[in-house]
């Protein structure tokens, strides 16, 4: 799509762009929590949730905007908490990777921010673990 | 086109989807009736007619299956083609989709383009 082409597309596209400040914003509450809030399981339940929301959310808008990279790791991190619920994953396991992951997600949308697909991030081992981890194929 | 043609109820809660499929379609001739959650968008099934009704799957208050069953319940709208939108593209989505009426189903993140070859081809009457 030539996002160029319309001065109405060209909008509509840089205020999905300029959203990803909040989503940025929020995604890094909820990793601060992860991090620094062990005690506390409802917690830690409600920022797993809150991430994986971010990521489903943008795993099913980004594409379409143009960033398919930014999907296909959205998308990763969305699949990869539902498994580890369905696995019933302990919770801490699982907030260790939700950090981690949540991490990568959060510079994938920095990229995304700059007008940049962070393709190079999908070609990462950590997404490749990610995805594998999901069950996710490229 | 007629006018009772051009006029799609789309149910989606994710604004920057609304906002472009409704830029896409608008683009193509199509007039776009937006609802930000299931239960509006039920509360909107009367003002039709509608040439095609397109629900996201997982919205607040009602989802999309909710709507979809209420618009298979309506027989006012048995004919009105729908067309289901989900980021978990899984076999039981869509085989769920089917068996509950849904005329098609895409997959997020869609391709503007794809999304309006699919709004077309729906619309004239050919089936999903």
């Amino acid at each position: 799509m030539d996002w160029d082409s319309d001065p109405e597309l060209k909008k509509i596209r840089q205020e999905f762009v300029d959203s990803l400040d909040e989503r940025i914003e929020k995604l890094d509450e909820a990793l601060v929590v992860l991090e620094e809030t062990r005690d506390s399981e409802g917690e830690i339940r409600d920022a797993i949730s809150l991430i994986q929301h971010i990521a489903h959310k943008l795993g099913g808008v980004a594409g379409s905007y143009g960033f398919p990279a930014l999907s296909r790791i959205s998308a990763a991190l969305d699949e990869y908490v539902d498994r580890a619920r369905d696995d019933e994953t302990d919770e801490g396991s699982m907030a260790d990777r939700v950090q981690r992951y949540g991490r990568i997600l959060g510079d994938a949308i920095s990229e995304a921010r700059n007008g940049r697909d962070p393709a190079a991030l999908c070609e990462t081992e950590i997404v490749a673990e990610l995805e594998r981890l999901a069950g996710v194929s490229k | 086109m007629s006018e009772a043609d051009k006029r799609i109820l789309l149910a989606e809660d994710e604004a920057h989807i609304a906002k472009l499929v409704e830029f896409k379609l608008s683009r193509d001739g199509f007039e776009l009736s937006v609802a930000e959650n299931g239960q509006v968008a039920i509360d909107r099934l009367k003002d039709g007619p509608w040439a095609l009704i397109i629900l996201d799957v997982m919205m607040p208050v009602c989802d999309g299956w909710q709507v979809l069953q209420a618009i298979r319940e309506d027989s006012a709208l048995g004919e009105v083609p729908v067309l289901m939108l989900t980021a978990k593209g899984q076999q039981k989505d869509m085989a769920n989709a089917a068996e509950m009426g849904a005329t098609h189903y895409l997959k997020k993140p869609f391709d503007p383009g794809e999304l309006s070859e699919t709004v077309k081809r729906l619309t004239s009457g050919q089936e999903g």
